[in-house]
Parts: structure tokens; C-alpha cells; sequence
């Protein structure tokens, strides 16, 4: 599904920055995988370059045997629009569309209009608990309802893979564990592979493989629940 | 810490991230201030400069006089005079006779003063001739010449001067200048001379008096004017100076008022910087608030903010207002090409309150244009401003409808007022109230045509109006300025239009005629005889000839000289009437006809009885229609030719049209008049002529309001630029998003342009409508309460549909161009606070 190979990235600046040297790894079709690791060392860095926002020094990102690098802005954009899913810590749910508007959205980039898109996305705010606040404003909601809005929107025009990066920074503890279980069983019932990029051990735990991403390197590591 | 340095540091706290984020929106409000008050000074500075040197001028031809006789422009008995002399409490009286003389190879004409040189000598110095030979001052062959109209018409001192009077030509020698003259152009010559030469024979135009010393100038002049006859008054010398000055007061408060319109549009482009910054601004201010500033001296600081933006574009403005009112004395004149003072020299006379007025304007204009973000930040919740992320734009006090339809009533109860001292001052401020009222309701009326628009299905249209939808406030903030200048310039458009086009029709009406022939140059002094008129008709090719006459006549001191028209009346149902003629009936004193300025300036009314001084009688007419004027915006009188010639006994005739037979070509007629009167004795123009030099004086009195309109447009259209690019950056994060879930650069530029498109169409809307109920104050309000003429509506829909389509194309391209600096913002940089 997803195969990362030998991926260098440096920042360029007076003072380049090498996040990672030649590393390698995979994620398979409906895998949930969380990548961990210290703050700064790049987790948000490798969301980017498998969603095709960042270009990597050298090395390879396939996703379903297309090598990402050989994609112009234009097919990296609709190969966004058609196949990825994206959860923010911030939510970025836009305040002037109701719910149901903001969950439709992908939908409508792939000009997906009519009693279908609706009714997808009844479904989808039914499967994260909202079907009752589809006309309701964003201001009127909570974080923890943001942010399952933001995971309908992700999920709502099937996408091959959720790219979720801290998606639990921004809620308290309560609120984290629902979002990401729901997040996980959503991506399930939905066939989708998700990356999520966390340092919570409780987020990181529920996913089905963790990696811990380091500059050379990205080690399995298997996790206790935090307490 | 001293309380000063608190002060200092809670300034720098607030001022410092204004001035660091917004520096390039507050350069443009800078500017947009200094325009405004570059323009208003610009004319301010021109309109004191004509006054002054117009009022100069005429203290450097009054002398020392105390008092004046003065009548009709054509003069009045020189009886008059001795009468004068004679009078208790009179020390010196000097007669004079003034004529307007043309040089050959001029438009302009020359002022001839015909004086007593001995009793001038003791009231105006400046009517004296410089003579090597003391008796040439009484030499009727002999002219003295001010040094300007010596350098002015290339005439030297002992050469030979050729004067055109009448249909008469007279040649005389320089024999001096002026003695003091100034920048005068004007000429001097015995008064005898000045009679005889120019026909002037038993005729006096004026009579300056001296008063004895202890003598009460109120009790003289009314001792003389018992003695006067009907239509010559006595008044003081500056009486000349304020009517003349009160002719052009309407146009000149006119163009001031018009550029002001360039700083209140300035004031509403402050207004829109100061509400983003004020809305980017929000948790630093809560957090000022949380910290011990109190509402009070948020509000002042950001009230002081808009002051600082007022003063630097005051003081940036003043000295480009002068150099514009250079260029505009020099390129256009002192009356910006209206023609109320030709011939002033361009010298700027600056006046020090009024720079102070100005810079005072800036700063309170830029004040008011902060006042409702400053109220807006001020009472913002400390606890909700730091949590918010998102720096939206509220107003919540500005969601109450009442005080725009106050304000509305208001302009409109405001549009039923007359007049104050001769200006449309209720009118400007219905203006202004309705302006206000409107930008005031402008989220509401956003809000409602947006709603009226259904839902595109393409992503990036859909998103743009929900936004749209979303941001109520934001059309306040995009759009006041354009919405103003908008409205204003479409106002101006449809009034000008209207003018023009009734100027065009009544132009028709007034020229029915193929030739006009008119004696001479120089209005009453210049005059067809007897023997002119018959040779007129006698012209080969000519089917009909009417004379007319016309005369200055003096019916009240204080205001300027009204025109009395004598000519053949066949058909008074062909003139331009306004409204219905009254019925002359039989017994009544016969009819008159007086323009529109007649009715507002001296109440005359149709049926009305009128006294009007005729030769010096005081004669009875009835008032039988008000007519139309365009060309004499003081007031006019209309009699019938046959009866002015039994009530005065002058059978002289200014002008004659021609109806020429079949065939014959006004060059033939030209070269008829020629062979018969000489070249520069007649001045011959055809109707078209006539009507090409009307409309052209007509464009360009009006091309200095289109100048500053214009500057208003652009100033209105940078501010929507502007504020739109700042909206843009705000919503950085909300683009890179969507760039997240897949929509590309095109499709955001595409929702961008059509926001563009859709917040111009509402100004555009607005604007339209706004302007249109506008342009109506001022064709029925403020033209007819400023110049007294009334005109028919007359939309310019071309030219508005062409005006509409290129500012909502640039809008579109001036948006776009502000907001690529958000669209070309990486996607993941704008939104790494999660990733």
C-alpha cells in the first residue's frame, strides 16, 4: 500500500537540517500504524511526504505502486482529493459551513453532488455520533465534536488512506480515547489505512503496529497503555 | 516604572503590532488621508487665491472711495454726478466711465476707465496716467496702460493702441502706464475721451466717493441715494467684491465638498485597516485587558492610532496640495475652468488656518474611521478574545437596523429643507446621511443578496458565497469605500449627464436660428445702430433677421448684476419654459419672463407684478413664465423688443440672428458682413458654433469633478483591495486545508476571484442604487439650490454599464492580486501548528 524507501529529507536554510537519512519501511492495505518518536524529530515531516505535500532529497514513497516523486502539484492534488483523508490537531473545520457542509466538502472536490453525497454523509456523521447536529454551526459544537466532525470529513469519500497527524493534541484525555478509537473503527469499517502521527502512548497504543521514527531509522516498537 | 513609561509601554504593546503587521495597509490609508486632504487644500488654496486676487484687484480700482454709485452695466445720466458732489458729507466724488475694449487679435478684453484725473487723483491713485507731458492725462487721443496689460497685450509705451468699441474702431496712443496698476490689466484715459470715442456721451458707469472727515457713512449714503434714480444704488466698495464672490461661492463650495468626498473615502479605507488590524489584533488586546487595561484606554489607543494615521497623511497631503494648486492655477486657471475669474494670475496664496483645518480634518476624518474597531476591540470579552482563534470580524454593534433607518429618515426628511444663506447645506447632509445610513446597513444588504443567490454546485464558487455568507462583517469592512466612491461617481455621472444633456436640448431651443452676429465684444457697451440694423437685414442671402438687447441691470447691491434680454417675442410658447405661464390679462402691466435663478434669488413668481428700472424709471411688468437659463446663472429678464424700445427709447441692438434663404452658406454671409462692416468690427458664429463651445466650456468646468471622483474610485477600489488581501492572509490556514484535502491553486484562485466578483457585484449594486437616489439630491436639491437652474433626468445607462463591467473587472484582478500572497502560502507551512 504504502512503501517507503531509502528517504533522505533535508531543509534547506542557512543552516540545513537533515530530518532523515535513507529510511525504509511499509505499511499494508487497512493497516492502522502510528508513528512515534520525540518532538521535532520529523513524525509531521513524514505525514507530509506520503500525502505528496513535501518532496523528499532522494529516495522513493509509493502508494499503491505509484512512485509519489513522479507526480506533478496537479496529480499530487487530485491523488489527495481521490485517495487520502486528513485529521488536524486543530480540527480546521470551517466556521462558515454547518456540519454536514464541512463533512460533504471532499465529496464535492470529486464533484459528488446529489441524494448519494448526502446520504454518505448521514452516514458518516451517524458512524461518529453527530447525525443530530448535521445543520448546527461549528461554533456550536465542542472540541471533541470538531474534531469527529473533522474524522467524518476524512472518511467520508472513502479514502485509501487517513493521514492523521496529533489528532488528540488539542482534547483532554476523555475526549482523546473516544476520538481514537473512533477514528480506528471508522477506518476499519471503511476498508482505509491510517497513519497517525502521535506522542501520546495512549493514542499510539491503539493502533495495530507502532513505529518510532528516528533520524536514521524507523524501528517497530511495541507499546504499554499509558496509565 | 513611572505612570508615563506605563503609558509608553502599554502603547508600544498595542501600537507595535500594528505598526509591525499592517505597515503596508496603513501606508495605503496613509495615503488614501493625504490624497484626500492634498485635493481639498488643492482647492481650497485655488478658490482664496481667485477671491483674493479678484478682491485685490477691485481694492486696487476702488482707491480709497468710502462709498460707490453704481447701476446698470451700461451706465446710468451723468447728472448723476454733480448731484453726488453736492451732496452733505461728500468730500470728493470722481465720476467714471467704464468700457470694455477688444484688441484686435485677443479674446480677452481691456478694462478702459475713463476718469477726472483731478478728482481721481484724490480717490484712486491707481486711475492715474504716468506722463513725462502732465497734460497728456487730458489728451483725448491719448491712453495710459497698466504695466501687466502693456506686457499682456505686447503694447509699448508711444506706440499706438487700435481699440474695437461697438462696431467702431478707434486707434490711440500710449502715452504712460497706470500708476498703480499691480498685476491689473486695465487702461485710463480722460473721461471726455472715453465718451465721445466709444459713445458713451452723457454716460457715467460709476462714482467714487470720498467722504468728508467726521462724516457717517450710513447717513451719506442715504442722502445720495434719495437723490439716485431708479436701478443706481450707493454701497460700500466691497459690496462689488462679495456679489461677484457670492456668483462663484455655489461652484467653489461645490468642488470643495467633492474633495472631500476623496477624504472620506480615505477616512472609510482607515476604517477598514484599522478593523483588520483591530480583529488580528483580538487576543493581544484580551490579553492587555487581562492584564489591567481598562476598556477606556484600549479604545483611546486605538482611536490615537487612526489620530497618527490622520496627522502623518495631513502633513504628507498639505505640501502636495499646494503643488497641485500650482499646477491647477497655472493649467486651468483661478475658477478651475468654470469661468467665473478669468485672467487671475497663478500665485498661490496660502492661508495658515486653513492648513490647520485641514491637517485637522485628516486627523478627525482617520479618528472617526477608527472609532467602531476601536469600540469594537474595546468591548470585546477578555475571556472569549483569548480563546478565539479565528480573527473574524463582528461589529456587534452595528447589527441593530435602527440607526441606519434614522439616519435614512433623516437624509431623506433632510432633502426637503431650502437652502441656508444662498448654499445647499441640508442637501450635502442628505447626502452624507444616506451615505452613512447605507454603509451602516451594509452587512444586512449583503447578507440579504447573497441569500437571493442559489448555491453553485462547483466547489470553489459554493465555498466563496458560503464564506461570504459566513462573514456578515466582512462586507462592511471590503466594501464602504467602494460602495462610497461608487455611489458618488455614479451620482456624478447621471447629474452630469442630465446637465449635458439638458444644456444640449435647451441649447436647441435657444439657437433656433442659422448665424449670429454680435456687435463688437464687451456686452452692453458694444452696440448695432439704427443704420447697423438695416444693413444687417439688407445682407444678401438673409431671410429673417431679430435683433436683441441686452443690459446689466443692478436690482439689488448685494447680488450680482441680473441680464434684461429685449428681443421680437412671436411665439413666448417656443421659449424653455418651466411650469405654466401665468395669463396676462387685460389692465395688467405687460408681461416678463424671468429664469429659474429670478424666481429662487428675487421670489418672482408667474402673475406676479415686478418693478424693474428701465432708463432710469422704475417701470411695472408682470411676471408671465419662468423659463430656463443656463447662461446667465445670476438671473435674467426676457421683454419684448417693440415694447423695451417705447418704455426706453434705445433702439441699439447687442445681437442679431440670421435665418439664411435656401443655398446661401455662412461664408457666403461672412463675406457679406466683411465687405459691409470690416473684419473685427462683427463677430459672426453659427449655431453649431455655439453649441461646440457651450458643450466644450461645459466638459471642461466638469473634467476637475471627474478628476476627483476618479481619485475617489481608486482610493475606494485599493481599499477593497486592500482589506480583501488581509482577509485573504487571514484565512492562510483555511487554504492550505482545503490544498490538504485536494483542491489545487486554480481552484482557490478561482474561489477567490469569484468572492472577488461577488462582494464588487454587491458595491456595484449598492453603489448603483445608492448613487442613483444620490444623483437625484443633486440634479433637484443641490444644483437647483446652488445655481438655481433646474434639468430633466437623463441616465447614461452605456456609459454605467461600460463603468460597471470594468470595476468589477478590476476588483476581480485587484483582489486576485492582493490575495496571491495567501495562495501561493505553502500548504503545509500555514497549517504546521499541526504537524
Amino acid at each position: 500500500m504504502i512503501a517507503v524507501a531509502n528517504l533522505t529529507k533535508t531543509f534547506a536554510g542557512p543552516r540545513p537540517r537533515r530530518v532523515f537519512e535513507s529510511i525504509t519501511f511499509s505499511i499494508e492495505r487497512g493497516e492502522f500504524v502510528a508513528i512515534v518518536g520525540e518532538s521535532g524529530i520529523g513524525k509531521s515531516t513524514l505525514l507530509n511526504l506520503v500525502a505528496g505535500l513535501e518532496r523528499p532529497d532522494s529516495g522513493s514513497i509509493t502508494v499503491d505502486g505509484v512512485d509519489l516523486c513522479s507526480l506533478s502539484d496537479d496529480a499530487l492534488t487530485v491523488m489527495r482529493r481521490q485517495r487520502m483523508g486528513f485529521v488536524f490537531q486543530s480540527f480546521h473545520v470551517l466556521p462558515y459551513l454547518t456540519v454536514a457542509q464541512n463533512v460533504t466538502l471532499p465529496l464535492a472536490l470529486l464533484r459528488h453532488h446529489g441524494a448519494n453525497a448526502q446520504s454518505r454523509t448521514t452516514e458518516v456523521l451517524r458512524a461518529v455520533g453527530l447525525e443530530d447536529r448535521e445543520q448546527s454551526m461549528p461554533r456550536e459544537l465542542s472540541g471533541g465534536e470538531l474534531q469527529r466532525v473533522a474524522i467524518a470529513r476524512a472518511l467520508v469519500h472513502r479514502p485509501a488512506i487517513v493521514l492523521a497527524d496529533e489528532p488528540t493534541g488539542n482534547l483532554g484525555p476523555d475526549n482523546a480515547t473516544q476520538v481514537i478509537a473512533l477514528l480506528r473503527e471508522c477506518a476499519k469499517s471503511n476498508g482505509a489505512t491510517v497513519l497517525l502521527a502521535t506522542h501520546s502512548r495512549t493514542a499510539a497504543a491503539a493502533a495495530g503496529r507502532v513505529l518510532a521514527l528516528s533520524t536514521q531509522n524507523v524501528t517497530p516498537v511495541a507499546l504499554a497503555a499509558e496509565q | 516604572m513611572t505612570a508615563f513609561e506605563a503609558h509608553i509601554a502599554v502603547a508600544r504593546a498595542t501600537l507595535g503590532g500594528a505598526f509591525g503587521r499592517e505597515r503596508g495597509r496603513l501606508v495605503l490609508a496613509t495615503l488614501a488621508i493625504a490624497l484626500g486632504i492634498a485635493l481639498g487644500f488643492a482647492i481650497d488654496l485655488v478658490n482664496r487665491t481667485a477671491i483674493a486676487e479678484f478682491a485685490s484687484g477691485m481694492a486696487t480700482l476702488s482707491g480709497n472711495a468710502d462709498l460707490e454709485v453704481r447701476g446698470a452695466r451700461a451706465g446710468f445720466d451723468e447728472n448723476v454726478y454733480p448731484a453726488v458732489a453736492q451732496t452733505e458729507g461728500v468730500a470728493v466724488a470722481s465720476p467714471i466711465v467704464e468700457i470694455q475694449g477688444r484688441l484686435p487679435g485677443f479674446d480677452d478684453t481691456l478694462p478702459i476707465f475713463g476718469v477726472d484725473a483731478f478728482r481721481a487723483a484724490r480717490v484712486t491713485p491707481a486711475l492715474l496716467g504716468v506722463a513725462k507731458d502732465s497734460t497728456d492725462v487730458l489728451d483725448p487721443g491719448a491712453i495710459f496702460v497698466s504695466a501687466a496689460a502693456l506686457g499682456h497685450f505686447g503694447v509699448d509705451v508711444g506706440g499706438a493702441l487700435t481699440l474695437l468699441a461697438g462696431t467702431s474702431k478707434v486707434t490711440l496712443r500710449v502715452a504712460g502706464v497706470t500708476a498703480d496698476g499691480g498685476r491689473e490689466r486695465y487702461a485710463v484715459m480722460d473721461i471726455a475721451a472715453v465718451q465721445d470715442h466709444f459713445g458713451r456721451t452723457g454716460m457715467l458707469t460709476r462714482v467714487d466717493v470720498r467722504l468728508a472727515p467726521g462724516a457717517n457713512a450710513t447717513s451719506v449714503a442715504q442722502r445720495v441715494g434719495e437723490k439716485l434714480p431708479a436701478g443706481v444704488v450707493v454701497v460700500p466698495p466691497a459690496t462689488a467684491v462679495d456679489a461677484t464672490s457670492r456668483l462663484s461661492r455655489a461652484y467653489r463650495i461645490n468642488l470643495n465638498v467633492l474633495a472631500l468626498v476623496a477624504l472620506f473615502t480615505g477616512g472609510l479605507l482607515v476604517f477598514s485597516t484599522q478593523a483588520l488590524a483591530v480583529a488580528r489584533r483580538r487576543s493581544q488586546f484580551a490579553l492587555l485587558r487581562t492584564l489591567g487595561v481598562t476598556r477606556r484606554r484600549l479604545l483611546l489607543l486605538v482611536v490615537g492610532e487612526g489620530a497618527m494615521i490622520g496627522a502623518i497623511g495631513a502633513v504628507i497631503g498639505l505640501p502636495v496640495g499646494y503643488l497641485l494648486a500650482q499646477f491647477a492655477l497655472q493649467y486651468f486657471g483661478g475658477d478651475l475652468g468654470a469661468g467665473f475669474f478669468r485672467g487671475i494670475p497663478p500665485q498661490v496664496h496660502v492661508a495658515i488656518g486653513a492648513a490647520l483645518a485641514f491637517i485637522a480634518l485628516g486627523v478627525v476624518a482617520a479618528m472617526a474611521g477608527s472609532a467602531i474597531p476601536a469600540l469594537d476591540a474595546a468591548r470585546a470579552a477578555p475571556a472569549a478574545a483569548l480563546k478565539s482563534e479565528q480573527a473574524g470580524i463582528s461589529f456587534a454593534r452595528l447589527r441593530s437596523a435602527i440607526p441606519s433607518a434614522i439616519l435614512l429618515a433623516a437624509g431623506g426628511l433632510a432633502t426637503l429643507a431650502p437652502p441656508v444663506a444662498g448654499l445647499p447645506l441640508f442637501g450635502y447632509g442628505a447626502i452624507a446621511l444616506l451615505l452613512i445610513g447605507t454603509l451602516l446597513l451594509l452587512s444586512r444588504i449583503a447578507a440579504w443578496l447573497l441569500a437571493l443567490a442559489p448555491r453553485p454546485r462547483n466547489v470553489s464558487s459554493a465555498l466563496a458565497l458560503d464564506q461570504l455568507r459566513g462573514a456578515p462583517g466582512q462586507a462592511i469592512v471590503s466594501l464602504s469605500a467602494i460602495v462610497a466612491s461608487v455611489a458618488l461617481m455614479v451620482s456624478m455621472a447621471i447629474m452630469v449627464a442630465s446637465f449635458r444633456q439638458s444644456l444640449d436640448d435647451w441649447l436647441t431651443r435657444v439657437l433656433p436660428a442659422d448665424v449670429y452676429l454680435r456687435a463688437g465684444f464687451g456686452g452692453d457697451t458694444a452696440a448695432f445702430g439704427n443704420d447697423d440694423q438695416r444693413r444687417i437685414t439688407a445682407l444678401p442671402g438673409v431671410r429673417r433677421v431679430t435683433f436683441s438687447r441686452s443690459q446689466s441691470l443692478l436690482l439689488d447691491p448685494m447680488l450680482p448684476r441680473v441680464t434684461l434680454i429685449a428681443r421680437t417675442l412671436d411665439d413666448p410658447s417656443k421659449l424653455p419654459l418651466v411650469g405654466a405661464p401665468a395669463s396676462i390679462k387685460p389692465g395688467d402691466p405687460p408681461p416678463l419672463w424671468a429664469t429659474e435663478a429670478m424666481q429662487d434669488l428675487y421670489g418672482f413668481t408667474p402673475g406676479q407684478g415686478v418693478t424693474i428700472p428701465l432708463a432710469g424709471k422704475p417701470v411695472r411688468f408682470t411676471v408671465a413664465g419662468i423659463w430656463r437659463d443656463y447662461a446667465r446663472q445670476q438671473g435674467a429678464l426676457l421683454v419684448d423688443r417693440n415694447l423695451f424700445m417705447e418704455l426706453t427709447g434705445d433702439h441699439d441692438a447687442n445681437e442679431a440672428a440670421l435665418w439664411l434663404a435656401p443655398g446661401v452658406s455662412i461664408d457666403d454671409i461672412r463675406k457679406a458682413v466683411e465687405a459691409d462692416f470690416g473684419g473685427d468690427r462683427i463677430t459672426i458664429t453659427t449655431a453649431g458654433d455655439l453649441r461646440r463651445i457651450s458643450l466644450r466650456v461645459f466638459d471642461r468646468t466638469f473634467a476637475v469633478t471627474y478628476a476627483l471622483e476618479a481619485a475617489a474610485v481608486a482610493i475606494g477600489l485599493a481599499g477593497m483591495a486592500s482589506s480583501f488581501g488581509a482577509l485573504a492572509l487571514a484565512r492562510r490556514r483555511e487554504f492550505g486545508m482545503l490544498r490538504h484535502l485536494g483542491m489545487t491553486r486554480r481552484q482557490i484562485g478561482a474561489m477567490l476571484a469569484t468572492q472577488g466578483a461577488a462582494v464588487s457585484a454587491i458595491g456595484l449594486i449598492v453603489g448603483l442604487l445608492l448613487g442613483g437616489v444620490i444623483s437625484l439630491i443633486l440634479i433637484y436639491v443641490v444644483n437647483r439650490q446652488s445655481f438655481h437652474w433646474s434639468m430633466d433626468l437623463s441616465v447614461p445607462w452605456s456609459g454605467l454599464a461600460v463603468f460597471s463591467a470594468a470595476l468589477l473587472a478590476l476588483a476581480v484582478v485587484t483582489t486576485l492580486v492582493a490575495a496571491r500572497e495567501a495562495m501561493s502560502e505553502d500548504a503545509v507551512r500555514v497549517v504546521k501548528d499541526d504537524w
